[in-house]
């Protein structure tokens, strides 16, 4: 067994249309190696996993999972296999509990029974196992993106898959939970289990890794190993030439008061997830706030949007927005990226002008009748700039790739020339190059007179990014850290235990 | 040349629009095709000749002008019923409740139909019609509302308004509005309010009625596709989440989804009164409301595809009867067929679900993911 390759990939070729998205791929994954797939968003990265998992039949090309070639386009052949896929998107049954979500599909059980308290037990041992922070009985839609996460993996591998595949599974997990993540699939790597990972973070590759392959549009243009990779050299391979500035700080100033948030409780089915928050924010100024997941950062987000029911005050430039709804809000000049784009971020069957315009639509017609062609002509405008690639401008928003769609809700978030940016994680899934765009994109609004407010699962991107940093931790401001006293640990003390000394 | 930065290539690359047009209408063609021959089995079954009940079929539809007139009345209210339904398929909510708006309309029309106001007709009319609308606007906003503020199922609440506005009707029809006599109906409707004749055939003439459930469907179809509100309003029936978070007022397009559905199976409700039947009957409707939930399914809750699926339906019902007389097959063959079209628009509807889905995993659940 062990002599045949895990994984052997020949000439994969598939095209949607006029799309090339993968163009003869040759990839070789040796059985108990952690191989990384890595290129910029649109590579075809997705594309060529998709097909080792059977979800997308291939025009061309052959698929051999442990010496043993698969036919192709076949799901069911893939998962008999051993191959299992943790997608890019969640496919999870948000009314269901954590455990049910893990039965799903593989109930254990006999004539149709559902054996519950194996199912349970089941579950629980997989938490135990990846050490997660969650439990059994928590609702899917309780939970955070980091969290869900796990669950999707946790899914796949109660499977007993001897070939995990994972696309872009650390986008959304705070340092701390990637390194869990790691740490698990090191203990089933050598349990012999083979790992495929689609990642935008280098660090994964060169932390975690045995060897790598880039693609861009859709070609491998580089494959290397531990030992004799080192980061430029892979940084190069999957942006091509183009240097990324990391360093995007620009130090603006304003001295108008541009928010003031003061009291922000949330109750959400008994939950409190802000606990009496206040934040105070200029014009010119970027507000990073970090906790470890589920400690508030997404809801103060949301809340700031107009989403959530909340108590306590939020004056906007002299206008007390309290009352307004999101849609007021958003004309007051406030705008939301949403940590989960797919849930919160587009309407997935539409086509891609129409998700740039969404809520704008009212603006381009006379009258009643829409404007198609000024849509169209706007809308192309709107996501000039974001490199945004594809089949086309109407070409359904289900097509791009992951990174692609994001950067669509970036780009219409910040069209509307926003005097706060509420921003969630807004370079997940991003690639690097783009990454570092979308940082620019937010400091340029910090440098018109507007504020941004952001996440991150990354404590370095908001270092590189913002004035100040707020720390949340059970729903209350922990303490809050300006540019110059920046400090990872005092930032991780405060996220984790609540204050900065212990 | 893999993907490019996306540009305007509205002009370029784009398949034909018919071709687009062709992929989206041949599923609901196969599935016909399946309920048409699972039909033809049930007749063999039964004794019958498929050829001989299909032709009789054909010629109890369309072989004179009177069966072509039957089929017409038939399929205006299907159209405007299963119009509703679509409408609020296109907002994410499900309007079970088409009976209940329909009797509404009816029962509205039927009362100021029937008393001669010195109206001319050009304002007593439009006026009457209004009038059906708005009933069933009203039927359908309440449960809209519940759900969209209160977060009740639409689907509970529409059921029991069906019963509500049905037994209102039949306790009407038999008590305070009956016209005296044997037959359990109101006073006819006056001519002023009554609805001129488009086709004069016998036995019954073809009333304008039929334009304005035509009309209907152009205008909703041109509302969807062509102005921002439509968009929006689809927007949210696709994914509300994200409507909601780019500002859009999803709640008030939810009541508004369902009073159009309710106003459009009321309009048909008051096209049966003034157009047709010259007024009220109690249990007018042979399930008119129910029907337009299989109409719009098969048409995919497309506006203008409700006109021939409404139409094909409506020729099923005229000619039922004939299969009985004529091929001595059951008329109930009918009815399987369109039973098995609607479990068939629902297992595709499954099926595709479960197909991987552009950047969706290999099985879906019925979350977006
Ligand atoms: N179902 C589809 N229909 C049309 N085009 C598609 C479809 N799926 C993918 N593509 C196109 O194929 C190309 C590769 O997409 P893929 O999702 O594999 O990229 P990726 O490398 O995973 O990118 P990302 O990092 O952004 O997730 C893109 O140009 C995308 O637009
Ligand atoms: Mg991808």
């Amino acid at each position: 067994m062990s002599s045949e390759p895990a994984i052997k990939v020949q000439n994969l070729t598939k095209r949607f249309g006029a799309t090339v998205a993968n163009e003869g791929i040759d990839l070789t994954v040796g059985a108990g190696e952690l191989h990384g797939l890595l290129g910029e968003n649109g590579a075809g990265k997705s594309t060529a996993i998709r097909a080792i998992a059977g979800s997308v039949a291939p025009d061309e090309g052959t698929i051999a999972i442990h010496g043993r070639s698969l036919p192709l386009g076949s799901p069911v052949a893939a998962i008999r296999a051993g191959v299992g896929l943790v997608a890019q998107h969640f496919a999870l049954v948000e009314t269901l509990t954590v455990w049910e979500n893990i039965a799903l599909g593989v109930e254990p059980g006999r004539w149709g029974l559902l054996d519950r308290s194996r199912a349970r037990r089941h579950a629980g041992s997989l938490i135990d196992q990846i050490g997660a922070d969650l439990r059994i009985d928590d609702r899917i839609e309780d939970l955070t993106v980091g969290n869900r996460q796990i669950v999707e993996i946790l899914k796949i591998l109660g499977r007993d898959s001897r070939v995990l595949i994972l696309d872009e599974p650390t986008s959304t997990l705070s340092p701390v939970e990637s390194e869990r993540l790691f740490a698990f699939l090191r203990r089933i790597l050598d349990g012999g289990t083979t790992v495929l990972l689609v990642t935008h973070r280098i660090q994964d590759i060169l932390d975690y890794a045995d060897r790598a392959t880039v693609l861009r549009q859709g070609r491998v243009v580089h494959r290397s190993q531990r030992g004799t990779w080192n980061e430029n050299e892979l940084v190069d391979a999957i942006v091509g030439e183009t240097n990324v500035e990391r360093n995007v700080f620009a130090s603006t100033s304003g001295s108008r008061l541009q928010l003031r948030a003061a009291g922000l409780s949330t109750n959400q089915a008994g939950i409190r997830n802000l606990d009496r928050v206040s934040l105070e924010v200029d014009e010119g100024t970027l507000v990073g706030v970090a906790g470890v997941a589920g400690n508030g950062q997404e809801t103060l987000i949301r809340t700031l949007a107009g989403l959530v029911p909340h108590e306590g005050r939020i004056v906007l430039a002299d206008t007390d927005i309290t009352d307004h709804t999101a849609g007021q809000r958003r004309r007051d000049g406030v705008a939301y990226i949403p940590e989960d784009r797919h849930a919160e971020g587009m309407v997935a069957p539409f086509s891609v002008v129409d998700n740039v315009v969404l809520g704008n639509h009212t603006r381009y017609g006379h009258r009643f009748l829409l404007d198609r062609n000024r849509v169209r002509r706007r809308s192309a405008e709107l996501i000039q700039g974001y490199n945004v690639r594809g089949s086309g401008l109407d070409a359904p928003m289900a097509a791009l790739s992951g990174g692609n769609q994001q950067k669509v809700v970036v780009a219409r978030a910040l069209s509307s020339q926003p005097r706060l940016v509420v921003a969630a994680q807004p370079t997940r899934g991003l690639d690097i190059g783009a990454a570092a765009e979308v940082r620019r994109k937010l400091v340029e609004v910090a440098q018109r007179g507007g504020s941004v407010i952001v996440t991150s699962a990354d404590l370095d991107e908001l270092f590189d990014l913002c004035h100040r940093i707020v720390v949340l931790y059970a729903g209350r401001v922990a303490g809050q850290l300006g540019r110059n006293a920046f400090d990872t640990g005092k930032v991780a003390r405060m996220m984790t235990v609540g204050r900065d000394s212990l | 040349m893999t993907s490019e930065p996306l540009q305007d290539r509205s002009h370029a690359v784009d398949p034909p629009l018919g071709v687009t047009r062709v992929r989206q209408i041949a599923p609901s063609v196969g599935v016909l095709a399946v309920a048409f021959a699972v039909g033809c089995a049930f007749v063999a079954l039964s004794g019958g000749n498929p050829f001989h009940a299909g032709a009789v079929l054909l010629y109890g539809a369309f072989g004179t002008s009177g069966n072509i007139a039957g089929v017409i009345a038939k399929s205006v209210p299907l159209i405007l019923t299963g119009l509703s339904v679509a409408v609020a398929f296109r907002v994410g909510l499900f309007n079970i409740g088409g009976e209940g708006q329909l009797y509404a309309g009816a029962l509205v029309s039927a009362a100021l139909g029937a008393t001669d106001l010195g109206l001319p007709s050009f304002i007593h009319l439009p006026a009457v019609l209004l009038a059906a609308l708005a009933a069933g606007t009203v039927w359908g906003v309440i449960p809209g509302w519940l759900k969209a503020r209160r977060g009740v199922h639409e689907v509970i609440n529409t059921i029991m308004l069906n019963y509500i506005a049905i037994q209102t009707v039949d306790y009407l029809v038999s008590g305070p509005l009956n016209a005296g006599g044997y037959a359990t109906r109101t006073h006819p409707i006056v001519p002023a309010a009554t609805m001129p004749e488009l086709w004069s055939v016998e036995p019954v003439p073809v009333s304008w009625g039929v334009v304005v459930a035509l009309a209907a469907c152009v205008a909703t179809a041109w509302w969807l596709f062509n102005t921002a509100g439509g968009v929006e309003f689809r927007a949210v029936g696709l994914n509300p989440k994200a409507s909601r978070a780019v500002g859009i007022a999803d709640t008030r397009k939810m009541i508004l989804g369902m009073g159009l559905a309710g106003g459009l199976a009321g309009l048909a409700g008051g096209l049966e009164v003034v157009g047709l039947h010259h007024t009220l009957y109690a249990q007018f409707s042979p399930g008119y409301g129910f029907d337009g939930i299989a109409v719009a399914l098969l048409a995919q809750s497309h506006p203008v595809a409700i006109i021939p699926v409404a139409v094909l339906f409506g020729a099923l019902r005229t000619a039922d009867r004939w299969l009985q007389l004529v091929a001595g097959v059951p008329r109930d063959i009918v009815i399987i067929i369109q039973g098995v079209a609607v479990l068939g628009v629902g297992l595709q509807t499954a099926l595709t679900r479960r197909a991987p889905a552009p950047h969706g995993p290999p099985v879906q659940p019925a979350t977006a993911s």
